[in-house]
């Protein structure tokens, strides 16, 4: 073998540049360890990991982009927000700002003469009054009925929105995961009674109750107003872990008849570990699609216990007791005149709400191997 | 047990696993002189609940009294169409499934007898490698703890040997360490079966379960994985029950086979005696269906009418009686007997001497 | 390759930037080719071409069918060449993934649309009017005209390509009235039973009213086989035909396939990943690694006398009579199938071959030629390399000589002498 190493380029005229410094020896590759065939594989092939893949896909729809751009402006001005007024203006959501304005008042009624005809009855004055200032430089939005800067209180309420919705959410993921992983997993009568709890729970109207609960909670004196919210909160949590439950239940259903279930079984490993180890990772992806589905409808609910006036009690802000003073039974000179009261926090609350569910639905479709293009 | 003995274990890797009592009362005072026989299945049943026919409650008969042995450090082959219930027997005799009745004894226990903690005490030492290399590995965890994490429970290794111990069983199922912190999906099939592998012979088992490994490889993968099997069995001498439809491989790596048709064992018996001599006309046919590599070779085929007839309403008497070209009305009045007719060559056919 | 500099230590992910580049030049790409194979009203001069040899039924010539993937260009098919004679079987083998499938899915013009593109080579075909195109260049519209007529498919799972939701009957009728618009109604109904009764399914009346998730799975491929004839077509394609089937119900099919055959007197591409399955069907074989054709010839030459180290690999990898007897182990090819993606200037076997020299890492093979039509792709067999001594892929002699697989196992039908009966006879 050895003398017929000959140089191959005089011989032949070769393209490619083969020369002898090198012996002929056959057989080389096959001795490379496996290791190396496989880092040579992956040199020519590298192919795009899950991660990417799964952002590939959310970002491939615009709804989803849309949804997080608006998360990521609701964030920073609920949470950065108060902190840069704090530092540069020197005031937060209690400051009262008595701003006197030339008011004119106008009254108007209509009465029947002595001669039997129609007048209208009109009187002109003009007030001073410090509340209700209109949009200005000092104050963007202006001043609600109580001369507090409504700018400044968006940014505060939609902190203890965002804050306390993901506190329910958390909690919720939390009891949904465990009960309906104990459910999914050992299935039989268990299955039975947590599923029965959960119809249960499921049928529970919320919004009754949760006035109810408010009465209640107002009663008990030794509960501070401003610690109801979180009561209420953790009601809402009571009733609304069902959906999560639900959830990994049916996951685990059906992941517990996969093989690699059966072989965590042949290993004898522990049960907890199988559930925790093996099973409830492969439902995250489901669990943060829910998640941000749900955090939209957690708005909401502390939107409308707010507006009732059993949220989150004055002066602290919130979006719902924001829109609460346009509430039309208290007259509709708000409603009507000083849209800057309400509007803002509306929108807020529909813009959020509304991001979160494409969030959600832009999750659904990256997580779900199914939907490749 | 002392640190040091752990280790030596570990390095006599032929010694079975101690840690496990072995529970006296489940001993049958019969078994005792069938020591050789690392498993034993008498009788087993397996009914799964299919819906109801009226008022009655319908059973998918997957396993329909099965008797078989298994002896230390060989390996048995099961045979048989797809349906015919290999699959259910395998994970039915490692107790992945509860037995409908019947007996299986693992070294002398009868694991059905066994309380939880103790059938979890037994688990590492009878392991199972699975047809499907992609469900078979949950994704979402790396290598080396899949391979490592029942080592850790049980306790095979102290812990600060763990990593030393997985790194060397990946080595010796061809598995580079550098691997363990990956996850499955970043593995072709061939690696990820090595992957299940090195998991089950982690535990240092005595008797594993192949069910169908190669069936879902390339061919040029396959012998990697046959090749892989047989080298461990060597060295460690592992006792396998190796399931597969692939009747080439089945005569390769075994030692005896069976050929199950329809949930029963048709035919059993030593690797040579079967494929020299098959009684059954089920195996005959079987055995003339596999394609054989070869252009110049004429075989006589024994195509079989038909489809396999469903497990919930199987035929009366012979169950192969309706595509079998044999048949008699004796074959459709009762079963026929499984008689053992040479040594180590049993078949259930009305075709031979049923006294 | 670009050098990418934070994510080297990751070598398995492509980086965003490679990733941005590759999205954006496969979109260009793909909108090329999606606009010429739209084209309405072409000119059929475009896309008729000449038969070499009139005695083929198809000749495919230089095919590449690529895949513009996320990932980079897939050439799943990359330069292929072979012909289907008429009558013949033509089997395709190799592992999975090598491209055997997207061949097959070329011909009909089926590659999956707008990332997999027919980029070069020529596809011709002669119809049974007698006019002879260019598959390749055909625009859509008019190789409907072919596809399911002439030229059928049979694929993997048939329970894919059936409609769950119609009848088995409806589905038939409905294939055969596409293209036989003048049929009545009742003519295209007897029609449909003739062709389940040819394909040995002997409840036709029943099976034409069932729905497809009552039969089983061999049962589905019958029909399936039905389908495809029920017009008459010149080449049938079977891709993996039993692969999802038991080795008895396989048997049934493979029965079936060549009598079908010769009914209709047409030819068959068989692709399978079973060297058993063709040795007992197939005329021809073509053996594929990676996209590319590494050996062809005629089957005796196939299988007695190999010349590529990766069939020859292949076939010593199965487990065999000989294997069996002495306990040997068995043969196996290190490493995997590389992914035809980026694969490198050199022979792509080279990382896996046993024979590989200098040379196989810097080039691909070109063909070379042994006696009627076997041909290989291996620098082994270059005359320039002749007094290398180099060695070569052989079979085991008991494999490649006949005389010895005459012995190949004789099996028993019915009753056989027990032992004991033969004690008594003395024997
Ligand atoms: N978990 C199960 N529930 C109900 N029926 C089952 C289950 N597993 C298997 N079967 C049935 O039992 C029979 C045998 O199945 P299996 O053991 O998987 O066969 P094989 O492995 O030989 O292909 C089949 O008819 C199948 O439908
Ligand atoms: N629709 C597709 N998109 C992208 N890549 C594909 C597609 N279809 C096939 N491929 C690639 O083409 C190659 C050949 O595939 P195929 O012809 O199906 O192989 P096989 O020989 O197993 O039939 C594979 O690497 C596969 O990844
Ligand atoms: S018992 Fe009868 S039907 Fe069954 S295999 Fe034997 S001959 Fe055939
Ligand atoms: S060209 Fe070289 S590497 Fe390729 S198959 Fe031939 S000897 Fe092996
Ligand atoms: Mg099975
Ligand atoms: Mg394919």
């Amino acid at each position: 073998m050895t003398d017929n190493n000959i140089n191959l380029t005089n011989q032949h005229d070769l393209n490619s540049e083969v020369n002898n410094k090198t012996p002929v020896v056959q057989g080389e590759m096959a001795r490379l360890e496996e290791e190396e065939l496989a880092v040579q594989t992956a040199k020519n092939f590298r192919s795009i990991s899950p991660a990417r893949m799964v952002a590939k896909r959310f970002f491939r729809s615009r709804l989803s982009i849309v949804g997080l751009c608006i998360i990521l402006f609701v964030f920073l001005f609920s949470f950065l927000g108060p902190v840069i007024v704090d530092a540069t203006w020197g005031y937060g959501q209690t400051e009262v700002f008595k701003i006197p304005r030339q008011s004119q008042l106008l009254t108007k009624a209509n009465f029947e003469g002595a001669d039997g005809r129609k007048y209208v009855y009109y009187d002109r004055s003009i007030s001073t009054v410090t509340t209700k200032a209109p949009p200005s430089a000092d104050h963007w939005l202006g001043t609600d009925t109580n001369g507090l800067d409504i700018f400044v209180r968006l940014m505060y309420g939609g902190r203890i929105s965002l804050t306390i919705s993901f506190l329910t959410i958390f909690l919720e993921m939390i009891l949904g995961t465990i009960l309906g992983g104990i459910a999914g997993y050992y299935g039989g009568w268990v299955d039975q009674l947590i599923m029965r709890i959960v119809d249960i729970f499921a049928c529970l109207p919320g919004m009754p109750i949760l006035l109810i609960l408010s009465a209640v909670l107002t009663s008990i004196e030794e509960i501070p107003a401003e610690h109801r919210i979180y009561y209420m909160m953790g009601f809402l949590t009571l009733i609304s872990w069902t959906g999560t439950a639900r959830l990994v239940r049916g996951q685990l259903l059906s992941l517990r008849e996969q093989e690699f279930m059966l072989a965590a079984e042949t290993t004898g490993i522990k049960t907890s570990r199988k559930i925790f180890k093996h099973l409830i990772p492969n439902t995250v992806p489901q669990l943060i699609v829910s998640a941000s589905l749900g955090l939209g409808q957690i708005i909401l609910y502390e939107s409308t216990l707010s507006y009732l006036g059993i949220g989150v009690p004055f002066p602290n802000a919130a979006w719902g007791s924001m829109i609460a003073l346009a509430d039309p039974s208290k007259g509709q000179e708000i409603l009507a005149y000083y849209p800057n009261m309400w509007l803002p926090a509306g929108i807020l609350i529909v813009m959020t709400v509304l991001a979160f569910s494409f969030v959600g639905d832009g999750l659904r479709d990256a997580f779900d191997p199914r939907q490749k293009k | 047990m002392s640190n040091n003995q752990v280790a030596e274990t570990l390095l006599n890797n032929t010694e079975t696993l101690s840690g496990v009592e072995i529970n006296k009362d489940n001993l049958d005072s019969n078994l005792n002189n069938a020591k050789d026989y690392l498993v034993q299945v008498k009788n087993l049943k397996k009914y799964f609940p299919a819906g109801l026919k009226g008022t009655t409650r319908q059973y998918v008969k997957a396993v329909d009294d099965i008797s078989f042995n298994i002896a230390k450090g060989t390996t048995m082959g099961l045979v048989g169409e797809s349906g015919c219930g290999k699959t259910t027997v395998g994970r039915t005799m490692l107790r992945l499934y509860s037995m409908t009745s019947g007996e299986v004894y693992f070294d002398g226990q009868n694991i059905n007898k066994l309380s939880r903690s103790a059938l979890r005490k037994l688990r590492p030492r009878m392991q199972m490698i699975f047809q499907d290399p992609y469900s078979s590995l949950s994704p979402r965890m790396p290598v080396g703890e899949i391979i490592g994490e029942a080592v850790r429970e049980h306790k095979i290794v102290p812990n600060a040997e763990l990593s030393e111990y997985v790194a060397k069983v990946m080595n010796d199922c061809g598995l580079p360490y550098q691997y363990a912190r990956r996850y499955p999906h970043e593995f072709s099939g061939g690696q990820r079966q090595r992957i299940c592998i090195a998991r089950a012979v982690a535990l240092k088992p005595d008797f594993i379960v192949c069910d169908e490994p190669v069936s879902a490889l390339d061919v040029s993968i396959q012998a990697q994985i046959i090749n892989l099997l047989q080298d461990l069995q060597n060295e460690f001498g592992y006792t396998y029950l190796f399931i597969s439809h692939d009747l080439s491989v089945v005569e390769y790596i075994s030692d005896t086979i069976g050929v199950m048709y329809l949930g029963s064992m048709v035919e059993f018996g030593d690797k040579k005696k079967i494929f020299a001599k098959p009684m059954h006309p089920y195996t005959q046919a079987l055995l003339s269906a596999v394609p054989v590599p070869d252009p110049d070779f004429e075989m006589q085929r024994v195509i079989l009418e038909g489809d396999i007839p469903s497990p919930v309403n199987p035929p009366s008497g012979c169950k192969f009686r309706t595509r079998c070209q044999y048949a008699t009305e004796g074959c459709a009045k009762s079963c026929p007997k499984f008689i053992e007719y040479e040594s180590q060559h049993e078949v259930a056919c009305f075709l031979y001497p049923q006294d | 390759m670009a050098k990418d500099n934070k994510n080297t230590k990751n070598t398995q992910y492509l980086t965003i930037k490679e990733e941005r580049e590759i999205a954006k030049s496969n979109r260009k790409i793909m909108k090329q080719f999606e606009r010429t194979k739209n084209r309405k009203n072409v000119d059929e001069s475009e896309f008729t071409t000449q038969m070499h040899d009139p005695r083929n039924v198809i000749e495919i010539d230089n095919l590449h069918t690529y895949f513009y993937t996320d990932v980079g260009t897939t050439k799943a098919v990359n330069g292929v060449s072979f012909k289907i004679p008429e009558g013949k079987i033509v089997g395709v083998v190799g592992e999975s993934g090598c491209g055997k499938s997207v061949t097959s899915l070329s011909v009909m013009q089926l590659v999956q649309g707008p990332v997999g593109q027919i980029v070069d080579g020529s596809i011709r075909y002669t119809t049974s009017e007698g006019k002879c195109y260019d598959i390749a260049k055909m625009p859509r519209d008019e190789m409907r005209r072919i596809r399911g007529k002439e030229i059928a498919m049979i694929f993997q799972e048939p329970m894919t390509s059936l409609n769950p939701v119609f009848k088995i009957g409806e589905q038939l009728d409905e294939a055969l009235a596409i293209f036989e618009p003048k049929m009545s109604k009742e003519e295209v109904k007897a029609r449909s039973i003739e062709m389940l009764e040819m394909v040995g399914i002997a409840d036709q009346k029943k099976i034409y009213n069932n729905y497809p998730h009552e039969l089983s799975g061999g049962m589905r491929q019958r029909v399936m086989i039905a389908m495809a004839l029920i017009c008459n077509p010149r080449l049938i394609i079977a891709d993996e035909p039993t692969t999802a089937l038991d080795v008895t119900i396989q048997a049934q099919i493979l029965e079936l396939l060549l009598e079908v055959k010769n009914k209709i007197n047409g030819s068959i591409m068989l692709i399978t990943h079973d060297l058993g399955v063709i040795a007992g069907m197939a005329d021809y074989v073509v053996v594929m690694y990676a996209g590319k054709i590494v050996e062809a010839g005629d089957i005796h030459d196939i299988f007695k006398n190999p010349k590529h180290p990766y069939t020859v690999g292949l076939m010593r990898s199965l487990p065999s009579l000989s294997h069996v007897a002495t306990g040997s182990r068995l043969y196996s090819i290190p490493g995997q199938v590389p992914s035809p993606v980026n694969l490198p200037d050199n022979c792509y076997f080279c990382n896996r071959c046993e024979y590989s020299f200098d040379i196989c890492m810097e080039q691909y093979p070109p063909d070379y030629y042994f006696e009627d039509n076997h041909r290989a792709a291996c620098f082994l067999y270059d005359e320039k390399y002749k007094d290398l001594d180099l060695v070569k892929p052989e079979l085991p002699r008991n494999m490649a000589d006949d005389s010895e697989s005459k012995m190949v196992r004789k099996i028993p039908q019915g009753r056989v002498v027990l032992e004991s009966e033969t004690d008594r006879f003395g024997g």
